[in-house]
């Protein structure tokens, strides 16, 4: 499956769009995404390792909702994040 | 669409009846408020919650009425519509935000000792989020100690700050992750410094400064993911920041409209000169637009459509909502000349007040960007369904 990065995110990529991550779950996804880009962990997830409800994701243009993360994922899946975050 | 419209004549009346002379009141001083920098009198606040008006919308567990999403717009709307006052509803919405969360907290320590007294009016309140920085980068910190936390930090923005009893703090824990905690005015350590902003001068504005200020346990109303919690306070501020100056917008037509009909150009009312109509005109496109719009939003909120921390239609309506309403008051400062600018205090300050509403609650600039990110996230890549399919 493929990560999307917008933003905040995608410097916490090295500025890549885009990450191919050999996984099959959202779970899986994220800890293999987190464990290659360890700066991503504190943006994406909250202290018990849950996802931050303050991200977006879209699974293949569809908004995702984030008590999935147990979602199945094939190969050609892409998940984009927007982090849509006001103020500060 | 004709239930709507009942439905706002109904509000219209409640509001005029139940609290037209105390938003007159509020309204009345406000030209020499604001340029005194000074917030409604305390007296005043006291009696938006005496008077059922604060706590309207708040669940009746705190007191309140509880009435529903598209009611409380609409109330907004009037308020707006009655009170010259721009930063009334302004501090009422983000008091009465603070109460909800507290409330849906659960936590009967924190609802009877600030969400209770918040909807009476009895405890200001205010939301202590802003300090110059990405929301990942902020400097207000929360360490551990023996006996619960000690916070330090700056918030540059409060609104209402010095009104508040109370703050609604969210800062960075040893880990980075970020927390929701209640800090009281006169906790020791906390010192509140008005701040001295562009518009919305009489919403009593403030930077609160926290210097090791100790906090028990029991004051922490959010232990993670904080960051979360405050997206979620700042897309409910998104839909009610905009319902307010709509009402004013709709006022400022009509006052236009009333003052041109009275001015006399080749003794002719320059409210009956052609390109005067058409301008009119299109200030009428926009309010009727923009309220559209909103209602589409608060009735998508109340049936709970809408996403909670970024919904792309209530977002486009505060875009939206909030070009228009500027639109108005722009058009208005041009038909009205001289009048505009030496003539009445109002115009400048609405201008002003409601330049604050493109970068409130999401900067227009970025809820465009996720609005825009969107629709290309949708754009060409087939669904699981229709792939599947």
């Amino acid at each position: 499956m493929f990560f999307i990065f917008n933003g905040i995110l995608r410097q916490a990529a090295d500025n890549r769009r885009s990450v191919r991550i050999e996984a099959t779950t959202l779970q899986d996804a994220l800890a293999e995404l987190t464990s290659r880009f360890p700066n991503m962990r504190r943006l994406l997830l909250d202290n018990s390792g849950k996802l931050r409800q303050a991200h977006r994701l879209s699974l293949n243009g569809q908004i995702l909702d984030l008590s999935e993360n147990t979602l199945t994922l094939s190969e050609e899946d892409h998940i984009e994040f927007f982090t849509a975050i006001a103020g500060g | 669409m004709a239930e709507i419209a009942d439905h706002r004549e109904k509000v219209t009346e409640l509001v005029r009846t139940r609290w037209g002379d105390l938003l007159a009141e509020i309204g009345s001083t406000v030209a020499e408020r604001d340029e005194a920098r000074t917030p409604p009198p305390p007296a005043l606040m006291a009696a938006i919650g005496s008077t059922g008006l604060q706590g309207l919308s708040l669940p009746p567990r705190i007191g309140g009425e509880g009435v529903d999403v598209l009611t409380w717009g609409m109330v907004l709307e009037q308020i707006g519509y009655l009170c010259e006052d721009s930063a009334l509803p302004l501090i009422m919405n983000h008091q009465g935000d603070i109460a909800r969360f507290i409330c849906e907290s659960g936590r009967a320590d924190l609802i009877d000792k600030y969400a209770v007294p918040i909807a009476r009016g009895e405890c200001g309140a205010g939301i202590a989020y802003s300090e110059d920085a990405d929301a990942f980068s902020f400097r207000t910190l929360l360490r551990r100690d023996r006996k619960g936390y000690i916070l330090s930090g700056h918030k540059t923005y409060v609104t209402g700050g010095q009104l508040s009893d109370v703050f609604l703090v969210y800062a960075l824990d040893e880990a980075g992750d970020m927390l929701a905690c209640l800090v009281q005015h006169d906790d020791p350590g906390v010192s509140v410094t008005p701040a001295f902003p562009m518009g919305m001068r009489t919403a009593g504005a403030a930077s609160v400064t926290f210097e090791d200020v100790p906090l028990s346990v029991d004051r922490i109303l959010e232990a993670t993911d904080g960051l979360t919690h405050a997206q979620r306070f700042l897309s409910s501020q998104r839909l009610w920041i905009t319902c307010a100056p709509l009402g004013r917008s709709q006022a400022v037509l009509e006052d236009c409209a009333a003052h041109l009909a009275s001015t006399l150009r080749f003794d002719t009312p320059v409210a009956e000169l052609n390109n005067v109509e058409a301008s009119l005109g299109r200030m009428y496109i926009a309010v009727e637009s923009a309220r559209a719009m909103l209602y589409h939003a608060l009735g998508r909120v109340g049936a709970g459509y809408a996403e909670p921390i970024f919904d792309p239609v209530l977002s486009a309506a505060k875009c939206f909502a909030v070009e228009q309403v500027r639109s108005v008051v722009e058009r208005a400062f041009g038909l009205q000349g001289g009048h505009g600018f030496y003539g009445t205090t109002h115009l400048g300050r609405y201008m002003r007040d409601f330049a604050g509403l493109a970068i409130a609650a999401g900067t227009q600039d970025i809820l465009e960007v996720n609005l825009g990110a969107g629709v290309v996230a949708r754009r060409a890549r087939p669904s699981r369904t229709s792939r599947d399919a």
